[in-house]
């Protein structure tokens, strides 16, 4: 017989006493929109479900101190469609519409896919590229850290037991910024085969290359950045015939994990024509 | 350990006892017998358990029942005004949109949710609601062009 007790905190202060009480007895559940296909195959069976769907203080978005400030429990949806988002972060806004569907998108919250941190998620490459961080509760207080070290492993985060990730900060981005994600997959809306969030500005006078960012979704255990590459276009006046050879170069070194449709090869390969795609479509406009 | 859950469907409240792990949808089908939601792959893929949920459609596999907990939620049996079925429901017979039928139910919901918000949606955002509900018999052409027809009958275009 299964037993699980349900827990439904109205406040991040009540939530953070259950799980400093619960710890790893319990599971938080936001959406739930990947972790009810596990709970429902047991591959997670806890002892307690904590759910924050009701926590109103985590569903918000708010821009402040040149940041907008994007409550954990904010749905795909509102991300795709609400302003001020859309308007500020529309590459945002734009990489949220490719996850999963309408349905998926009206439910699943930005934390819940981010704590899930499964390989393949749309979020996490976009949002790592335009520099985002995110912040922890825990009743023993409150800590930020980049998104980018957030991720430890398959389905593995930086989260202590007891510790809740309550809002994602991305800083809105300088004017020159131009970023996007493209992805590939068998189906629209289905996980990523290799996905690739991708920022970079041009300088208005010399045209060369700045800030650029490279991040690759489901080709290792977390997003990777593909370093050789943003390397060879820092600074950089990149011509665009050039672009191939640094690509095919730029993934020379990575094994991608292989999945039952897709072998390492193969990946590597995509990896190399999403990662040219997506930087001819950011520096030369070219869709 | 049950837990009460509250939940207006359809317009009637109902209170019941619950195990926190199930699923809107098994609340729907196996404690209420609204059995016209269907339940084909239970991983979120196929949109056959496609409810509303406070306006929106969602895929009630992947809900909490729990969570829906104070909510309105609207299903297929809900539409029809007794023996008037909805303008989308009638649009699916006259455009011949359904063979096996298994589909139509979360089709029928996805496409109410899009034109409730959106009565003058084009073809391209039809498709778009609609690409979370897989149809393995019709090609989706008919069903598009169902969901169409409703959107000018209720607009009173046609």
């Amino acid at each position: 017989m299964r037993t699980i007790t349900y827990h439904e905190p109205r406040s991040v202060d009540e939530a953070c006493q259950l799980l400093a009480e619960l710890g790893s007895e319990a599971r938080v559940i936001a959406g739930g929109q990947s972790l009810m296909v596990l709970l429902k195959q047991r591959i997670v069976d806890p002892g307690h479900l904590i759910d924050i769907k009701r926590v109103a203080e985590l569903d918000h978005v708010r821009f402040d101190g040149g940041a907008a400030h994007i409550g954990a429990l904010t749905t795909h949806r509102a991300i795709e469609t609400g302003q001020p988002i859309r308007g500020k972060l529309p590459m945002l806004s734009e990489a949220v519409a490719k996850l999963g569907s309408v349905q998926i998108r009206n439910w699943g919250t930005v934390g819940g896919n981010l704590a899930h941190a499964d390989p393949a998620g749309d979020l996490a490459p976009i949002l790592i590229a335009l520099g985002a961080s995110v912040k922890v509760v825990s009743a023993r207080g409150t800590r930020s850290l980049p998104l980018e070290s957030f991720f430890q492993d398959f389905y593995e985060t930086a989260l202590g037991p007891d510790e809740l990730l309550a809002e994602v900060e991305v800083p809105e981005p300088a004017e020159d910024v131009r970023a996007c994600y493209v992805k590939e997959s068998i189906r629209l809306g289905d996980m990523a085969i290799v996905g690739v969030g991708a920022a970079l500005a041009i300088d208005e006078n010399s045209g060369r290359c700045t800030n650029i960012r490279i991040i690759v979704g489901a080709v290792d255990r977390t997003p990777v950045r593909a370093s050789r590459i943003e390397e060879a276009l820092r600074g950089a006046l990149p011509e665009k015939k050039a672009l191939r050879d640094i690509c095919q170069d730029g993934v020379a070194d990575y094994h991608p994990l292989p999945d039952i449709h897709f072998s390492s090869d193969y990946k590597r390969t995509l990896m190399a024509v999403l990662i040219r795609n997506v930087l001819e479509k950011l520096i030369y406009g070219a869709n | 350990m049950k837990v009460p859950l509250q939940i207006n469907i359809n317009g009637e409240d109902h209170e019941i006892l619950v195990d926190p792990w199930r699923t809107l949808l098994e609340v729907l089908r196996d404690e209420l017998g609204l059995t016209g939601t269907k339940e084909a792959c239970n991983t979120g893929n196929c949109g056959a358990c496609t409810v509303i949920l406070n306006g929106k459609a969602v895929k009630s596999c992947l809900i909490l029942a729990l969570q829906a907990g104070g909510a309105q939620v609207t299903t297929i049996e809900g539409l029809a005004d007794e023996d008037r079925l909805h303008p989308i429901q009638q649009a699916f017979i006259d455009e011949f949109a359904v063979q096996c039928g298994f589909c139509t139910p979360g089709m029928i919901m996805s496409a109410k949710a899009l034109l409730d918000e959106n009565p003058n949606a084009s073809e391209a955002e039809i498709r778009a609601a609609l690409h979370g509900n897989l149809c393995r018999c019709t090609g989706y052409t008919k069903i598009a062009r169902a969901v169409m027809t409703a959107r000018d009958r209720v607009d009173g275009r046609t």
